[in-house]
């Protein structure tokens, strides 16, 4: 009687074991979906300030000759 | 091309000697243009049916008067030879040859709205400071790249758009969140 107690309690255990497992698998797995699409939303958001901020022709000459500072060919 | 090359180079050859290079390379440009807004020209290179003798007069009436005797007499030679349907590529060749010659480089910009001519002119000291020699400026237009430039020279190519930017950055972040 004891040890089919015991071992009823072991086998309980394993499974609340594995299915933690399993839930910390799959909590992992949310948060890494969501932190993808958070920095692919803010990678879009950026694009269209940027857009927008650079829908002017003073600041695209004034971004262009600053990005040619640095250029070496060599 | 093989063949266009040896001719272009032997046309090179000829102006040089001549003293005449600029000239011929003018008419090449000529050529090149002929070829570029005429189809029906190519077409008439490249057709079997036509003969030399037919190819010959077309040649000389088109370009008499245009371009130099020197030029001419090649175009003439090429024809008999029945080398006509390469005239494009043996320009494409001399071109080539001329710039290595003249130590001329061809730099491609590619921007969001154009340049203007003080960004023209420092693209320009740029390559010719680093590249040490002569620059021929290519612009092009793509609004895709949001802002910023590709400069390419050669097999050198640099991207400093704000749309590589951002796709860097896209690549990082999502990388990031997968771990």
């Amino acid at each position: 009687m004891a040890e089919a107690k015991t071992k009823a309690q072991s086998e309980a255990d394993r499974i609340m074991t594995s299915a933690r497992e399993q839930i910390s698998n799959e909590k992992n797995a949310a948060v890494a979906e969501l932190k993808k699409q958070v920095a692919i939303l803010s990678i879009e958001i950026a694009e269209k300030i940027l857009k927008s901020e650079l829908s002017n022709d003073e600041k695209q000459k004034a971004l262009v000759s600053n990005l040619m500072k640095d250029v070496n060919l060599n | 091309m093989i063949v266009a090359n040896r001719y272009a180079e032997s046309l090179m050859g000829l102006a040089v000697e001549s003293n005449q290079l600029d000239a011929v390379r003018a008419d090449i440009k000529t050529i090149q243009q002929v070829c570029k807004e005429n189809r029906e020209f190519t077409v008439f290179l490249n057709s079997p049916v036509i003969k030399t003798d037919k190819k010959l007069a077309v040649m000389s009436n088109l370009f008499k008067g245009k371009v130099s005797d020197l030029t001419l007499a090649f175009l003439n030679l090429i024809t008999s030879k029945h080398r006509e349907s390469i005239i494009p590529e043996i320009a494409e060749a001399f071109e080539t040859q001329y710039k290595t010659n003249k130590n001329i480089f061809t730099a491609v910009v590619t921007s969001a709205r154009g340049l203007d001519e003080t960004t023209r002119q420092k693209v320009k000291e740029l390559v010719k400071a680093q590249m040490k020699g002569e620059v021929e400026l290519v612009e092009k237009v793509d609004a895709n790249t949001i802002g910023g430039f590709i400069l390419r020279v050669g097999d050198n190519q640099i991207d400093r758009t704000v749309a590589r930017q951002l796709s860097n950055l896209k690549k990082e972040l999502t990388n990031k969140a997968a771990n």
